[in-house]
Formats: structure tokens, C-alpha cells, sequence
């Protein structure tokens, strides 16, 4: 009898016992937790079982690539003195980030060293609260995805993107950038760069800065300075042959400001120029910058020309405007050889 | 004993909630067929020598990566198969590297369709294609990452007779790809937008027998300047629009009847690198280019021809362009009945 008890007992038991941890497994389906401090030096995938808070720290080092993190949801928070919530590892690549919540730390994510490898690097839903510097700070840029995120600074600190390399490709789509001093999203070293239906409101420097390189479009964004003049430029493209249009711009000393050869700005708004004084132009196009198409844009309300074409530029052509309503007038010309192609509304 | 059935019923209790969350899906931890529909989530990393790790012998599956890698040497012929008939097939969240092809299915002709969709999944290293789909229905592919193949993503359909046809790829990254990223064949509808296609160093696009594409808001760059294109169309037509391309030797070659070519940025390779350059070409040997419209785009070839019409191009009607900085000529007409409908800035 008791022999039986027991043994009914042992069935029972290891029963329940086999069904809890067959289940557990399934339970977060063969990925690794991390439920402390960690660096990651092995390819999987992984998910927070619950959230972290680091003082001086790094919360996460990611050394291994192809390595998925799910912030599934939790927050990883840091205080002033942490340099980096996630930091990536030289020589790690393919890593994607996704779900959940950095706030505070100097950098949000941050891939070490302009000589490394250049990573590439999938972020999506993500909320970056407070970064003192940049959310996303990437020494090398190989190929860079921000999807559906959302980055809110302080207002008198902090950044969106940040990426460096000689061969910089990325998207950046439906994301929400707000109350950033240091800019929204800065781009050096591009190749292909698609800038598509994001929100930068109460982004101050640029709001979108691409330097050299080729083959950018840039559509569908709003682009709201600050309030007290923190807003430098909406749109910076040094960049040649960019596409940029039907974005909204406003508040900015300068809306959109070329400095690039070969680009088409096309049916944007540039509105309510007044950061920068008389100074301030609605769309601006510098030298090195020529064979430049402007064209269906509604500029109006700036405090400087709602066109100035600076000394240098030659074969700009601008037509189809709607130019009125400017402090500084319709078109301020100082280059040679640029074309008032007709259409304009002065 | 009840006290050990209560404590059973507690964990089983546990369990039920645990399964719940994990929404009963049915866990994959080795190479395998999956042989019934149904949900079926990838609990950890594979890694194959040779074979063929996941095989698909039912309709109706949901295969999610959860964010781990299946990884093939160089001679597992692909990674997932997908058998014919089965249809309805969904693969998403992780990763696919190395092997010959990364998901491939070889219907007959006359299969009665195929349905396949592919999302966030980061494909790398197949010595041959990524994707390679034989005679679907339909094909959607979004949110995913191709590096490092000989070709990107191959799909064919039963043809443009059968309105089901249908082909969408959006918001995908391309790169490195040695022959073509995408070769679309034989369907009715192709959407592709919001694409990013780097380091092409043959064609960023092939499409063939397909009667209604519409290709926007891409962006294509290749630092191999002669022999790259960035979409050839062949017994073709759709609407091209807001594109930018960036140093191929020709951007767009269309042969098919009724397209339109709309508000794309075209910036050419270095006049130095030589060949023959042209952002548009319409028409080839064995297929006219006929009655396209090309109008409201920024070309800025350095060398070569902006838009280049063959001997088989007829009745194309261009207008609306800015042509400047081709550095050749700005247009070379070789077909018949080819209009400057006027506005064209030279």
C-alpha cells in the first residue's frame, strides 16, 4: 500500500514536473533570457526576461554577431554616468534589436570605433527617453534599418542617429524623433539612404544631415524646429543626387539647404523660417552645389529669400514655385548662370 | 495524495497558462519535415553539413524563426523547401545563411498556385539564390535583408493572363548581390516599394512578362559602373516613379508598350568610368519600347545619353525633364514618332 502510494505519488508528481518543464521550454521558445548585465558572445536569439537599470555601466555588450535581442517589451535604464545601454562589440555584425524601451545612459546603442567592420544593424520599435548624447551612435556603418521607433531627448540634450562610414547605406521609416537639441538623424559617408514618413518635432541642429555621398530619397517627413532657435536646418544634404519631396518644414533658419550637385527638391513645403533672422532661407542651395532642380515647392512666411542661391552655384533650375510671403524676398541669386525656368509666383 | 494532485493541478495550471502564451506553437529544434498545418516556431539554431534542413510537406504553415539562424554549408542545396502543391506558406523573424538557396520552391507548370509570404528575415551567403520561387500565385516579401548572393530573389508566376499573379516586395534591404537582386517573371501585378538595393553589380532589377508593376520609391546604387543596370523591363509595362538611381550604366531599360517613367532621380557613373551610359533607354533588339511617358525626372548622366531611344522605340512622348549635366547628350533618338512634348530643360 504504501509502496503503491509512493509510487502513485512519484507518477504524479514527475508528471507534473515533465509538463512544467517540456512547457517552460516552449514557454519562451529556445531563446536564451537575460534577466541581468550581460555580454553576449555567442549567435542566437535572445530576449529581457525583465527589466535592467545600470549606474556606470553598460546594461548589455553584444560580442558575437547574427544576434537578435527582443527587449520584449522592458526597459533598459541608465543613469547619466552609463556610456552605453547596448554596446556592440568591434567586429560584430547582422544584429537586429527590437521591442522595447532605452532610457537615459550617454548612448542608447553604440557600435565602437571608425576603423571596426561596418555593422549592419536592424532596429525596430524600439523608444530611445533621454540619451545624453545620441540614441544611435554607429562609429562604422555598414547598412542601418530604424523602423517604427521613437526617440524623445530632454529638449536642451540629446540626439537621434548618428552614423559614420565610407559606404553608408540605410532606411529610416515611420519613426518619431522629439524634442532632440543635438539633431535627429546625421548620415556621413553615404551611399543609399531612404529617408521615408517620419516625424521630426522639436528637433533642433538639422534635422536630417547627409553628408557626402549619392542616391538619397527623402519623402514624406515633417520636419518642426524647437522653439528659441535651436532649429539650424530641417533638411542638410551634401549628398549629390538626392530626391527630396513632399515633406513639410518648418521653423528652421534654413528649410532646405543643398550643398550638393545633381539633387531634385520638388513639391515641399518651407514655411516659418524665423530662427535665423533676415538671414534665414526658406531653401537654400550653397556652392559646391549646381544642375539642381527646385521645383512645386510652397515657400512661405520665412524671415530671409524664400530661394537663395549662394555664390558658386551655377545651372540651378527653379521653376513652378510659389515664392511669396518672404522677408527677404522670392529669389536672392549671387551664382552664375542659374535658370529661372518659369512658373515661379514671386 | 490530494495535497500532491493539488500541487499537480497547480503546475498543470501554470502549464496551461505558460502554453497559452506561447499560443501552442508547435517547436522545431532539428532538421525536419513539417508535415501538417500549423503554427511551428524555431527553438533553436541549425546547423547543416549537407541535406536539406526544413522541408515543407503541408499547406497552411506559419514557420516563425524567432529569431535564430538556419545555417547550411556549401553543399545543402537550400535550407527550406517548400513542396509542391502546398500553398499558403508564411516564413518570418530570423535568419537564413549559407547553403546554395535560402527558401526554394520548384512547382510544375500548372500547379494550381502557390501562395508564399516572407517577412524580417535576414538572408546571407547562398552561393546561388536567396529566394527562388517557381510558379506562385502569389509572392510577398517585406522587412527583409539579402547580403552576399549570386541572386537576390527569384519569382515566377503562371503568367499576366491570370489576375491572381501577383508579386509585393516593399521595404527590403538588397546588397551585394553578384548577378540580379530581384528577377520578377510572368506575372500580372508587381508592386516594389520602398526597397533599398546596394552594391548592385548587375541589374537591380530583371522583369519580364508581367503587364502591371508599379516600382516606387526605391533606391538603387551600384559602384560598378558598366554592365549594371538598375531595372530592365522586358515585355513589360508599369509605372516607374519616384526613384533615385545612382551609378549604373543604364537606370532604366524598358522594352513593352505603355509605361510611365515619372519623377525619378537619375545620377550616372563618372564620366571617366567610361562605356555608355544612359538613364532611360526604351526598346531592344526583339521588343519595341512604344507609347511611354516619360516625364518630370532629373537626369544627370555625366556622360552618355539621358534618354536614349533605340531604333525599336516608337510614339514615346517626353516632356517635363530636366536634362542638364548629361555631359553627352541630353537626348539620342533613334526610333520613330518620339515626342518632345515641351518643357524639357536642357
Amino acid at each position: 500500500m504504501s509502496m503503491n502510494m509512493s509510487m502513485k505519488r512519484n507518477a504524479v508528481l514527475g508528471l507534473a514536473l515533465a509538463l512544467c518543464g517540456a512547457t517552460a521550454a516552449r514557454a519562451d521558445e529556445g531563446r536564451t533570457p537575460i534577466y541581468q548585465p550581460a555580454v553576449i558572445t555567442q549567435p542566437g536569439s535572445y530576449f529581457l526576461a525583465r527589466g535592467l537599470a545600470v549606474d556606470g555601466q553598460d546594461a548589455i555588450v553584444v560580442a558575437a554577431s547574427n544576434v537578435t535581442l527582443d527587449l520584449n517589451g522592458q526597459s533598459i535604464q541608465g543613469t547619466a554616468g552609463t556610456q552605453s545601454l547596448i554596446r556592440i562589440v568591434s567586429g560584430s555584425t547582422s544584429v537586429r534589436i527590437r521591442n522595447g524601451r532605452l532610457v537615459g545612459g550617454v548612448f542608447s546603442i553604440y557600435y565602437e570605433h571608425t576603423v571596426s567592420p561596418p555593422i549592419h544593424l536592424h532596429v525596430q520599435n524600439v523608444d530611445f527617453v533621454n540619451m545624453a548624447v545620441m540614441a544611435l551612435q554607429i562609429e562604422s556603418a555598414g547598412h542601418v534599418d530604424v523602423i517604427a521607433c521613437r526617440f524623445r531627448g530632454t529638449g536642451t540634450g540629446g540626439g537621434g542617429v548618428q552614423l559614420q562610414g565610407t559606404k553608408v547605406s540605410g532606411r529610416f521609416t515611420d519613426n518619431l524623433f522629439s524634442d532632440l537639441a543635438l539633431g535627429g538623424v546625421k548620415v556621413f559617408g553615404t551611399r543609399e539612404i531612404l529617408v521615408r514618413d517620419n516625424m521630426f518635432s522639436g528637433v533642433g541642429g538639422e534635422g536630417l544631415f547627409v553628408g557626402a555621398g549619392q542616391a538619397v530619397l527623402v519623402e514624406g517627413n515633417t520636419f518642426v524646429a524647437p522653439p528659441g532657435g535651436l532649429g539650424s536646418w530641417g533638411i542638410r544634404m551634401e549628398a549629390d543626387g538626392a530626391l527630396i519631396q513632399h515633406n513639410v518644414i518648418s521653423g528652421y533658419a534654413t528649410g532646405i539647404q543643398l550643398g550638393s550637385r545633381g539633387s531634385r527638391v520638388i513639391e515641399n513645403v518651407v514655411r516659418n523660417g524665423v530662427a535665423g533672422g533676415s538671414g534665414a532661407p526658406g531653401i537654400a542651395v550653397y556652392s559646391p552645389a549646381g544642375d539642381d532642380l527646385v521645383f512645386r515647392n510652397q515657400v512661405e512666411g520665412n524671415t530671409g529669400c524664400a530661394l537663395a542661391l549662394g555664390a558658386g552655384t551655377g545651372s540651378v533650375v527653379y521653376r513652378a514655385n510659389m515664392l511669396r510671403g518672404n522677408g527677404g524676398g522670392g529669389v536672392c541669386d549671387a551664382g552664375t548662370g542659374n535658370i529661372d525656368g518659369g512658373g515661379n509666383i514671386l | 495524495m490530494k495535497r500532491i494532485l493539488f500541487c499537480a493541478c497547480v503546475s498543470f495550471g501554470i502549464v496551461g497558462g505558460i502554453a497559452r502564451a506561447d499560443q501552442g506553437r508547435i517547436p522545431v529544434f532539428q532538421p525536419g519535415a513539417l508535415t501538417q498545418p500549423g503554427s511551428y516556431v524555431l527553438t533553436r539554431d541549425i546547423t547543416a553539413a549537407s541535406g536539406i534542413p526544413i522541408v515543407i510537406q503541408a499547406s497552411n504553415i506559419t514557420l516563425d524563426l524567432n529569431g535564430h539562424a538556419i545555417t547550411g554549408g556549401s553543399s545543402v542545396p537550400r535550407l527550406i523547401e517548400i513542396q509542391s502543391p502546398y500553398t499558403d506558406i508564411r516564413i518570418e523573424n530570423g535568419r537564413l545563411i549559407g547553403g546554395i538557396k535560402g527558401i526554394h520552391m520548384n512547382a510544375p507548370a500548372g500547379n494550381p498556385g502557390t501562395s508564399v509570404s516572407i517577412h524580417a528575415v535576414d538572408f546571407s551567403d547562398q552561393i546561388g539564390d536567396a529566394v527562388s520561387i517557381d510558379n506562385a500565385l502569389s509572392f510577398e516579401m517585406t522587412s527583409c535583408s539579402i547580403t552576399n548572393v549570386d541572386y537576390g530573389v527569384i519569382v515566377s508566376g503562371p503568367g499576366p493572363s491570370d489576375p491572381r499573379a501577383s508579386i509585393r516586395i516593399v521595404g527590403n534591404r538588397i546588397a551585394q548581390v553578384s548577378l540580379d537582386a530581384l528577377t520578377l517573371l510572368w506575372a500580372r501585378s508587381a508592386l516594389v516599394y520602398g526597397n533599398v538595393f546596394s552594391e548592385v553589380s548587375m541589374r537591380g532589377m530583371y522583369i519580364a512578362g508581367i503587364s502591371e508593376a508599379l516600382i516606387t520609391k526605391n533606391v538603387f546604387g551600384s559602384s560598378v559602373s558598366t554592365g549594371t543596370s538598375g531595372i530592365l523591363m522586358v515585355d513589360a509595362s508599369g509605372l516607374i516613379l519616384d526613384n533615385t538611381f545612382r551609378g549604373m550604366e543604364t537606370a532604366v531599360w524598358v522594352s513593352g508598350s505603355g509605361s510611365r517613367i515619372a519623377g525619378n532621380q537619375f545620377v550616372g557613373p563618372p564620366a571617366a568610368a567610361g562605356g555608355s551610359p544612359s538613364a532611360v533607354i526604351l526598346g531592344s533588339s526583339g521588343y519595341n519600347g512604344d507609347r511611354t511617358l516619360i516625364e518630370l525626372n532629373k537626369i544627370d548622366m555625366h556622360s552618355g545619353c539621358g534618354l536614349r531611344f533605340s531604333t525599336a522605340a516608337h510614339d514615346n512622348i517626353f516632356r517635363l525633364n530636366t536634362l542638364r549635366g548629361s555631359g553627352g547628350l541630353a537626348v539620342c533618338d533613334n526610333g520613330t514618332g518620339n515626342t518632345d512634348a515641351g518643357a524639357n530643360v536642357y
